[in-house]
């Protein structure tokens, strides 16, 4: 018996792949253009990318000497910041007596002529505690009204009368005793923080 | 047999379908090189992006450095000489010495003993007690000026002054010393009112500037005859 070979049959698998191959080729075209294009596309921003990198380092050479050129200069600047910053700190420290010894001052010579700053006492939170005496009364009297006034109070955060007290000194002149009255008042309270320029 | 005729199969479907076999592999080729070069694309974007970053920190402090040697004015140096004397990097106790003596002499008011409160002083700290004599006055001239006027930074926690009897009156004094350490990456501006502020320092303190002793010449001129 003779061996046949069909080739008809064999003829539909090679005809199925030949419509396929048509339909690949101009697809593939069409894809291999697009893809081309992007690769056109980023080999260009590459190129510019390029240029713009040798730029910046051109400018960071020229920086970098500058600053090597200046590097005293920079020095000298942070030692000066680096000192400046530990001089504030510790100036925290102070209690500022001078500015806020003359506001009290001030204020007592503007109330009334009679009465003196005993003693008086602030520290580094401008917390203060201060004795003023009195000759009389009516000194007394006139000052404490004085203390309530808008004038007084601006210069204080906070402001109390601690106490009252009334003191009696005899001074023996001779066989002669005289006696002197002085009335004493105690405040405590908080001055108001000065800024730097009325230091 | 059979192989042969596979090989004979490949050999046709080759011959046959080559350009969209050429097709399918220059896609892949062109995918392949596309990708790659989006790749060293981004690759070349990050490094210029910190390469800007870096231009830019460094042009922040080239234009820093400019505006404060502008303001200066090359007196930076005299600035950090009264500085470091306010405020030495190591306790110097003869300037703390040389601070009272000054004080009493400007102001008037002679101090007359002093003791170091250990329980309050620190590493970087020293607090002193002292006592003095003189008028009130002189005593008011002193309490104004303490801070700056011995060429150390002087403060004084807490003051309590009697103006009957304030000749025992004691005065707590504090001096300070502590070592610069460098610690920024960005250089510091500084502003007008940190000049202004060591220009006043600079009027209640008087540093000496002493020039170069090397200067001066070692050799002299020999004689034979001393006489």
């Amino acid at each position: 018996m003779k061996k046949r070979l069909n080739l008809f049959s064999k003829k539909k698998r090679f005809n199925a792949f030949a419509s396929y191959a048509n339909k690949i080729k101009r697809f593939g075209t069409i894809i291999g253009l697009i893809f081309f294009v992007l690769f056109v596309i980023t080999i260009t921003r590459t190129i510019i990318l390029r240029a713009e990198m040798n730029d910046l380092l051109k400018k960071k050479q020229l920086y970098l000497s500058l600053l090597m050129e200046e590097k005293d200069v920079e020095a000298n600047i942070r030692f000066f910041k680096g000192k400046q910053t530990q001089l504030y700190t510790y100036e925290k420290d102070d209690a500022r007596f001078a500015p806020y010894y003359s506001i009290l001052l001030d204020m007592l010579n503007t109330s009334t002529d009679s009465a003196t700053l005993d003693s008086i006492e602030i520290d580094k939170t401008r917390s203060t505690s201060f004795v003023i005496k009195f000759k009389d009364y009516e000194t007394m009297i006139s000052f404490l009204k004085y203390v309530e006034s808008e004038e007084f109070l601006k210069n204080f955060d906070e402001l109390s009368m601690a106490s009252l007290s009334l003191n009696r000194d005899v001074v023996v002149v001779s066989t002669a005793r005289y006696a002197n009255k002085n009335f004493q008042l105690q405040f405590k309270g908080k001055f108001k923080e000065l800024n730097e320029e009325s230091n | 047999m059979k192989n042969l005729i596979n090989i004979r199969k490949i050999k046709f479907f080759l011959r046959d379908y080559w350009s969209t076999i050429l097709t399918l592999v220059s896609i892949v080729v062109i995918i392949l090189l596309v990708s790659s070069s989006y790749k060293s694309f981004k690759e070349l974007s990050n490094q210029q992006a910190i390469l800007k970053e870096e231009v830019n920190l460094l042009k922040n402090r080239s234009d820093t450095l400019k505006f404060n040697k502008s303001l200066t004015e090359d007196q930076i140096i005299i600035y950090n000489k009264i500085l470091t004397s306010l405020i030495p990097e190591s306790e110097d106790y003869f300037s703390v010495i040389y601070a009272l003596e000054t004080i009493s002499q400007k102001t008037g008011f002679s101090i007359t003993s002093y003791t170091i409160n250990l329980s309050k002083s620190s590493r970087e700290k020293m607090s002193i007690i002292i006592e003095g004599r003189g008028s009130l006055s002189a005593f008011l001239i002193f309490l104004r000026n303490y801070e700056y006027t011995g060429g150390r930074l002087i403060t004084s926690e807490k003051i309590e002054f009697s103006g009957v009897n304030f000749t025992n009156t004691k005065v707590s004094l504090n001096f300070y010393s502590k070592k610069f350490t460098f610690n920024e990456s960005v250089i510091p501006q500084l502003s007008k009112k940190d000049i202004e502020k060591l220009e006043q320092i600079k009027q209640k303190v008087q540093i000496t500037l002493k020039e170069d002793e090397s200067d001066t010449p070692q050799e002299y001129e020999t004689k034979d005859n001393p006489f």
